[in-house]
């Protein structure tokens, strides 16, 4: 089962890909609940919204890797959910860190993202939406958003649900609840 | 008509094409056809950008697009969101955000159909 979660900004997406995986580990009687994070704590703001992310997470029995960079080298097995947040971490670091794979970071996290799904099977991805400001950005963050939608789009093909958080409820763009026209 | 709509980047002018009945559709770019490539055209691309440049030459957006929806009726007009951000600091930037909203809105009125693209995904919404 690969679940990809995408929304804005505190729209709760987070939080609901947090329970669906939860209850994907009951459902799959997997034995494991790993929690792949993206963002290194860099500054105070970081630190803070991590410590957030932490603090939610707390007595749901995940596991925490901590994964910057470089998806499809982390050890994962057929055992566990794994709940991957978030995208847009994952484009920034391996466009921007020194360890990123720069210009090949499409093909990188499109490698990354299938390995989970191979060797991984039950999988919930966090993406976000930051496509819907109208805003004519520089260069460099074009080229990030653009490669970031492609990458949405990728997983989106490989998911069984495409699901957008808007206010904290699911709105469904592929599997369940999904009219498709 | 039909409007396709959505964020950046998200496949919706692949989502128009897959909706045009013609094989190989006539596409106009909203930033710089002429007006009358615009009327012949059976999807108009970045439409939003037609809007940003009847704006750009002091044109009153709205019934221009009256107008050519009025001579191009079967036109499939892709429109990105432009609305779910700050409020621009930029009047011009203000006013266009704000008309290409309302004018949206006033077409998807009259259109037989309008779609929301998001990750190549499309929904139905009219």
């Amino acid at each position: 089962m690969v679940v990809f979660i995408t929304g804005g900004s505190g729209s709760g997406k987070s939080e609901y890909a947090e329970q669906r995986a939860v209850a994907l580990k009951e459902k799959e009687k997997a034995s494991e609940l790993i929690y792949i994070a993206t963002m290194e704590a860099q500054d105070a703001e970081s630190k803070k919204r991590i410590e957030r992310h932490r603090k939610m997470r707390e007595g749901k029995g995940f596991f925490t890797y901590e994964c910057y960079t470089h998806l499809e080298e982390l050890p994962v097995n057929k055992n566990q959910v794994i709940l991957l947040d978030c995208l847009s971490n994952l484009t920034a670091n391996e466009m921007f860190s020194s360890n990123g794979r720069k210009e090949q970071m499409v093909s990188a996290i499109e490698k990354g993202l299938t390995h989970l799904i191979k060797n991984g099977k039950n999988v919930v991805i966090v993406g976000n939406n930051v496509f819907e400001d109208g805003i004519e950005y520089d260069e460099m963050t074009k080229t990030y958003l653009e490669r970031m939608a492609k990458i949405h789009q990728f997983l989106a093909t490989q998911a069984d649900e495409v699901i957008e958080v808007i206010c904290g409820i699911p709105v469904f763009w592929k599997g369940e609840c999904h009219e498709v026209y | 008509m039909i409007i396709v709509t959505g964020g950046a980047y998200q496949g919706k002018l692949a989502v128009a094409k897959s909706l045009c009945k013609k094989e190989n559709p006539v596409i106009a770019e909203g930033k710089e056809a002429s007006l009358e490539e615009l009327e012949q055209a059976d999807i108009i691309a970045q439409f939003h950008l037609y809007i940003r440049r009847l704006l750009e030459k002091g044109i009153e957006p709205e019934k221009q697009v009256e107008e050519l929806c009025k001579k191009n009726p079967q036109v499939i007009l892709e429109i990105t969101q432009l609305g779910c951000g700050v409020v621009p600091m930029d009047a011009f930037d203000r006013n266009y955000r704000e008309q290409v909203g309302r004018i949206s809105c006033k077409i998807a009125e009259s259109a037989e159909a309008v779609y929301m693209v998001n990750c190549g995904i499309a929904k139905r919404l009219k």
